[in-house]
């Protein structure tokens, strides 16, 4: 590859083994010692935070370290009665992004009585479009983020079939590109984490055979750079949580052995923090949960033994999905 | 102490709003980093139409605006203090607290109440989330926010001075593309706005929009070689030139100073294939009508006897044999950048579709399919489908464009065998296209 | 994006590295970022050229930037700051160019007592308005085919042009010619984690 390729080298020095433990005390203690300025930056996603920190500690069976009830009043506390969704936090709106985030949380503890079901179901209800499309919140943005938010949520919930499903899935396939790729919008461009979520759709709504699977996995394996690590589109630095948002969707399409899986593990093991443990998006930069979560299972993809399995759809573990008895679709080979 | 911090808080918020309020064309926000406030004095800056804020005062001013805002006003919990703060008030909170994090959608939906109340006029919402782009280019919720304040005004016609709405919303995008390379959110909104104009603005003003959008798109993408969200909103350009009217193709084809016809010509007898017996030179080829240039191409007959568009297939060829030079050329200057390569991909997936679909055929995971034709639905026998389908692609593949479509990808393949994208792009021609046993 | 940043002309004296004359485009940075931009671009060239051997070339990468740098055999020297995207190949052309030009201009006499209030060499804005076209530059590398690229020193960051237990961050710290503004920026510049949402 050539010089001006936009990559990262790995130094000699980076972790080369998985840092477990450190991890999870790292998640444990991470808000704690967080001072309150930083806290309100981050509070409009806090409910999405929980899922991220949870579900890495969940992968790594060390959950109970984490204030359960807590967690699920703080949950209770953020449904809207009006409009059944639920907020990011306390005094925030509610949305698509963090109902999902609530849902997979209370899906993980079993504790999905904790909220109003019929509520989420009539808050997503309501958000469905004439053309399939999903808005966020009633102020009217439409992303193909929000169509994996509906259907993972009501899936989660055993109601996926209080929307037309199929209309909901035309409006994903309308976004799909020539490359096999999918954008944010019809007409966008094909980005990986906007993949993952439209394949993410497909395989809860089972209608993985409407992908372009060669060109769509053609484009994704693609992403791997020299470093081992994986970029989400053309010329992009390398960044972990598209070690999820690829390795998934290859996952989905059955093709996980089409990249270099041995040199993407030195990848997501070189962006461990050894002194503070966590993952970040490159290697050297600062930590943080999302990418944490995100590390620990695309290893978790990668078959790493001392991780729990996760499911690539749903990125929960696998055992949740399980007793839930969901059976996302995997395209057979 | 504490009164004393509280007093300094208040006066930064109150100077930030006076500068918001005082400076008609404000056009850039930044943080200046000013670890310790040494000077003793305000740390708000307005300096040639940018204001500033140094960077010691973010965390107080942060954390008691953002405070206030989220406790006395709070939306849903403590309803009964609603009303605490009036308007004004909220306002200069609102508008520190989104300069500093513009990710609090919770303020912005404020926003968007205050101007369905009245309290906020939509002109100054567009002009302070351009503010808020300076800094933080990349952020959807300013996008989001300006897309919802168009939408009310395209849906409402209550606008009279389209032309420079429409200017300003592409020069928001050009700004914001510009300072942060792949700006997923710019080039989106872009490709939104134009979208959505089209129920707002006549066909020839759209036409002469996609026009000026083309051009526009091919200056970008020649100084940001390696940016595929530019060469994306390029194939946008590309595929609205596909359907202007006769009179606009005139203009587009006026506009570019290029004859587009000579390019495609230009491109074919450089790779005529040497096996075969080419009865045209350059000059006679010239003189061709388009239907008969198109016959030459592909020498086909349909089997119903529905006519095509030769006019408007000749131009789409012609569009993509001009971009296919032009790829070219920025590859041998610039070099090693996927991107363009990706962008080539789009080109010859666009010939060989076009071609696929002339012969009433498309391909589908691997495979072809014949497909019934669009004008008069005429389906063949299930049984005799597969016999028609080997013979179509057969003609298809014998015919002059693909052959010369085929030697042209071949020989720049070999004349860039040092570009390892050269050899990927091979392999995704023969495996992806289908054109394995083919080239 | 396709873009030059600086051109600077320097003398390599035994010690340090002397600015003769420089030239800027800073007009895609923030307002209040401009000085302290234009400080760091002019405290790396003095660093780099000061750090590559005379009659040699190197190209580094630094974040987003590419600092192209060429030593004559005579200590004159040229620095090009754009962006990865600018091609190699062209840019130290163009730095043979200007370095030609330049000291058919100034006598040799007053390089190295010279500064740039001192030399009168009122063409180098000229010159980075034109090459921000590269394609401008492409007649004159034609010209110039005997560059032979496989003789320009690579560096990825740098770090590898530094010394041995030399840091980038103490330089920075012990410079005289960057303000305190200026090492308050870089500071803050340094690994601000960005949300990676795309």
């Amino acid at each position: 590859m050539s010089f001006k390729t936009k990559d990262v080298v790995l130094s000699q020095t980076r972790p080369t083994t998985l840092l477990l433990q450190k991890h999870a005390d790292y998640l444990a203690s991470y808000g704690l010692n967080k001072d309150d300025f930083e806290y309100c930056m981050t509070e409009y996603l806090r409910m999405s935070g929980i899922y991220w920190s949870l579900t890495a500690m969940e992968l790594m069976d060390q959950s109970s370290r984490m204030p359960k009830d807590d967690i699920i009043e703080f949950i209770s506390l953020c449904q809207d009665s009006e409009s059944g969704g639920i907020s990011a936090s306390n005094g925030h709106d509610p949305h698509m992004l963090y109902t999902l985030s609530a849902v997979q949380v209370l899906a993980m503890y079993d504790r999905s009585d904790a909220i109003n079901i019929d509520g989420v179901v009539k808050f997503v209800v309501s958000l469905q479009q004439d053309d399939g499309s999903f808005f966020g919140d009633k102020w009217g943005e439409v992303d193909t983020r929000f169509s994996f938010c509906a259907v993972m949520t009501l899936s989660l919930l055993h109601r996926l079939d209080a929307i037309n499903v199929n209309r909901a899935v035309d409006f994903v396939l309308s976004c799909m590109n020539f490359d096999g790729g999918f954008g944010s919008k019809p007409g966008s461009e094909s980005h990986a984490g906007l993949i993952y979520c439209c394949v993410g759709t497909l395989s809860i709504c089972k209608r993985m055979d409407a992908l372009k699977v060669d060109e769509l996995a053609w484009w994704l394996c693609e992403r791997q750079l020299p470093s081992g690590g994986l970029n989400g589109r053309p010329e992009k630095l390398p960044d972990l949580c598209y070690s999820w948002w690829v390795m998934a969707s290859l996952s989905m399409l059955n093709r996980i052995h089409w990249v270099d899986q041995e040199k993407l593990e030195q990848y997501i093991l070189a962006c461990q923090d050894s002194e503070t443990g966590g993952f970040s998006d490159r290697p050297g930069d600062i930590t943080d949960p999302f990418h944490t979560l995100f590390g620990l299972a695309g290893l978790s993809l990668l078959g790493n033994s001392s991780i729990k399995q996760v499911n690539p759809t749903y990125c929960m573990p696998q055992e949740t999905i399980d007793r839930l008895r969901l059976e996302p679709q995997i395209l057979l080979i | 102490m504490a009164d004393e911090k509280q007093a300094l808080v208040e006066k930064i918020i109150k100077d930030v709003h006076i500068v918001l309020s005082n400076t008609a064309e404000l056009y850039a926000f930044d943080i200046v980093p000013v670890e310790t406030n040494f000077r003793n004095k305000s740390p708000v800056m307005c300096i040639e139409n940018c204001l500033g804020l140094e960077s010691w005062c973010v965390k107080q001013v942060y954390l008691h605006s953002y405070t206030v805002l989220m406790d006395k006003m709070c939306f849903k919990t403590q309803r009964k203090s609603r009303q605490v703060l009036d308007s004004e008030t909220l306002l200069r909170l609102l508008n520190v607290t989104l300069l500093i994090n513009p990710d609090l959608s919770v303020l912005w939906n404020k926003r968007r109440e205050m101007v369905q109340e009245l309290l906020l006029d939509k002109s100054s919402e567009l002009k302070f989330t351009r503010l808020v782009l300076s800094r933080k280019p990349k952020c959807n919720d300013a996008f989001a926010h300006r897309r919802w304040i168009l939408g009310t005004y395209l849906n409402s016609h209550q606008i009279n001075t389209m032309e420079s709405l429409i200017n300003t919303e592409l020069s928001v995008c050009d700004l914001t593309a510009d300072k942060c390379p792949n700006n997923y959110h710019s080039w989106s909104h872009r490709l939104w706005f134009i979208n959505k104009l089209r129920n707002s603005i006549k066909q020839d003003d759209m036409h002469t929009l996609y026009i000026k959008e083309y051009n526009f798109s091919e200056r970008w993408m020649s100084k940001h070689v390696s940016d595929f969200s530019c060469f994306h909103y390029r194939q946008f350009c590309i595929k609205n030139t596909y359907n202007l009217s006769n009179l606009s193709w005139k203009t587009f084809e006026n506009s570019l100073d290029i004859n587009f016809r000579k390019v495609l010509l230009c491109l074919l007898v450089n790779n005529f294939p040497k096996d075969m017996i080419i009865q045209a030179s350059e000059q006679d080829l010239v003189s061709y009508s388009e239907e008969n240039l198109i016959q030459f191409l592909l020498s086909y007959n349909n089997s119903c006897s529905c006519n095509v568009d030769s006019v408007s297939l000749c131009r789409k060829f012609e569009i993509l044999c001009y971009e296919l030079t032009l790829n070219s050329e920025l590859l041998r200057f610039y070099k090693h950048h996927e991107s363009m390569w990706y962008h080539r991909r789009f080109i010859l997936h666009e010939i060989i579709e076009m071609m696929y679909d002339h012969f009433g055929l498309f391909r589908h995971n691997g495979v072809l399919v014949r497909k019934s034709c669009k004008y008069c639905k005429t389906t063949d026998l299930r049984q005799k489908q597969a016999k028609i389908i080997r013979s179509h692609g057969d003609c298809l593949y014998k015919s002059v464009l693909f052959q010369v479509i085929i030697k042209h990808e071949k020989s720049f393949i070999q004349e860039r065998n040092d570009d390892n994208h050269a050899v990927r792009h091979e392999k995704y021609l023969k495996l992806i296209q289908g054109l394995n046993n083919l080239m | 994006m396709v873009k030059v940043y600086g051109l600077v002309v320097l003398y390599k004296g035994v010690t340090s590295a002397t600015i003769l004359k420089a030239a800027y485009d800073l007009q895609s940075f923030s307002f209040f970022q401009r000085s302290s931009v234009q400080e760091f671009m002019t405290f790396v060239s003095k660093t780099i050229v000061e750090r590559t051997h005379q009659a040699s070339r190197q190209s580094v990468k630094e974040g987003e930037y590419m600092v192209q740098v060429y030593v004559r055999a005579d200590n004159l020297a040229g620095v090009l700051i754009s962006d990865h995207e600018y091609p190699n190949r062209v840019a130290h052309t163009l730095i043979t160019k200007l370095l030609d030009d330049f000291s058919a201009k100034v006598p040799v006499a007053i390089w190295q007592t010279g500064d740039e209030t001192t030399i009168d060499f009122p063409v180098l804005p000229q010159y980075l308005a034109k090459y921000q076209n590269p394609k401008e530059a492409d007649a004159l590398t034609k010209i110039q085919n005997d560059l032979d690229e496989t003789k320009i020193i690579l560096h990825d960051t740098i770090k590898a042009v530094l010394e041995r237990g030399e840091k980038l961050d103490d330089l920075v710290e012990k410079s005289n010619s960057l303000s305190m503004h200026s090492k308050a920026f870089y500071k803050t510049a340094r690994k601000t984690n960005s949300c990676c949402n795309f």
